[in-house]
């Protein structure tokens, strides 16, 4: 009984920043659009890679950063995603004392080719640059775990093969949705 | 679970995920909803799917494992697997765990137990030795000595997964060891 009164107190107290955030979400509709998609990607990016991490997964599953970031450099500006992606990785990874050189280099890798594919393939379809977009970070990241710094192969190829499949996947499914929402 | 609850339940999700993509289709195709939302719901539908086939696979693998052993496995569908059998003339228990009790997510472990039904005294500081031990490469986290009402326990945290039957059986040879090593006297 008395856990179960934790459990129930620990909800409340957590359905209260939920509230919250809704509400700060609300207002920067109304204010500056590209602070809320900021916001509501890191946001969505933060849920999905807790979600991962409960289940001990090192392949990047439900992970939609680089996703967020290529809608943002798309929709929004290069500029814009750049800062997306500065926060999700460098700033979260400082506030949380988990930085290392894979920090900065994840930050260099997303920014990269969220910007190269927008910058020379923007006018394509949305398929097209998006794939470019997240097969190009596969391959930096490939050749930074096996020729920089080496980590097992198998670990460096799974986390590659998923990292483009699941953006390929929310580029072809989300990617028309948020393309309506943002434009 | 048995067969024909397994199957029903297999059968069950099929349909169930079948006539939800009818349904959006469905409702798609009378111009219900956009191409956009039904984009979503559709990647909605994959995403669940391949996580309930995910869980299910690696429900297999630890099946797989309990019968190559010919342990018991006493856990269902979406707990923690559990398995108990005898090897070697001694009672096990193979406990395959995704977090430490209190602790966060997402940390998976194998916890191998040797049980005994009658007491046994261990020297705490032989057992400690064997913290954070490298064994063939694999981290072994501790080993610690649990007294529960009806029975003891050394329980051996390995890191990660071991869905090996070879690799669990040389674990279980190497706590075997241990146990007759830290043996009180």
């Amino acid at each position: 009984m008395a856990e179960e009164g934790k459990k129930k107190s620990k909800f409340v107290k957590n359905l209260k920043y939920y509230v919250l955030a809704l509400v700060v979400m609300l207002f920067l509709i109304k204010l500056n659009k590209t602070v809320f998609f900021i916001f509501l990607f890191s946001i969505a990016a933060y849920i999905l890679k807790y979600i991962r991490g409960m289940f001990g997964l090192k392949v990047v599953v439900l992970d939609t950063l680089h996703f967020s970031a290529i809608m943002l450099a798309k929709f929004i500006g290069i500029k814009e995603a750049i800062i997306f992606v500065a926060i999700n990785t460098l700033a979260i990874d400082f506030v949380t004392f988990i930085a290392s050189d894979g920090t900065f280099a994840n930050f260099f890798f997303y920014s990269v080719s969220t910007a190269a594919a927008v910058a020379i393939f923007g006018n394509a379809p949305m398929i097209l640059y998006g794939s470019i977009a997240a097969l190009m970070y596969s391959v930096l990241y490939f050749i930074y775990r096996t020729v920089i710094i080496q980590n097992p192969p198998f670990d460096v190829i799974s986390k590659c093969i998923t990292s483009f499949i699941f953006t390929f996947l929310y580029i072809s499914f989300l990617g028309p949705l948020f393309a309506l929402i943002m434009a | 679970m048995g067969n024909t609850q397994k199957t029903a339940v297999i059968a069950g999700s099929v349909l169930a995920s079948l006539f939800y993509f009818g349904l959006i289709t469905h409702l798609f195709l009378a111009g219900e909803i956009i191409l956009e939302i039904y984009l979503l719901l559709v990647l909605l539908q994959i995403l669940l799917s391949a996580f309930a086939m995910g869980f299910y696979i690696i429900h297999i693998m630890f099946k797989n494992l309990a019968n190559k052993l010919k342990f018991h496995f006493i856990t269902r569908f979406m707990e923690q697997p559990r398995m108990e059998g005898n090897y070697r003339d001694n009672w096990w228990q193979l406990h395959f765990a995704s977090r430490a009790y209190g602790e966060y997510w997402g940390m998976p472990r194998t916890y191998v137990k040797l049980q005994f039904r009658e007491e046994k005294k261990y020297n705490g500081k032989k057992l400690a030795g064997y913290s954070n031990y490298d064994f063939n490469g694999r981290k072994i986290d501790s080993i610690q000595h649990m007294v529960r009402p009806y029975k003891n326990y050394l329980l051996m945290k390995v890191k990660g997964y071991v869905m090996d039957k070879k690799k669990i059986t040389a674990l279980m040879d190497f706590l075997m060891k241990a146990e007759k090593e830290s043996r009180a006297k």
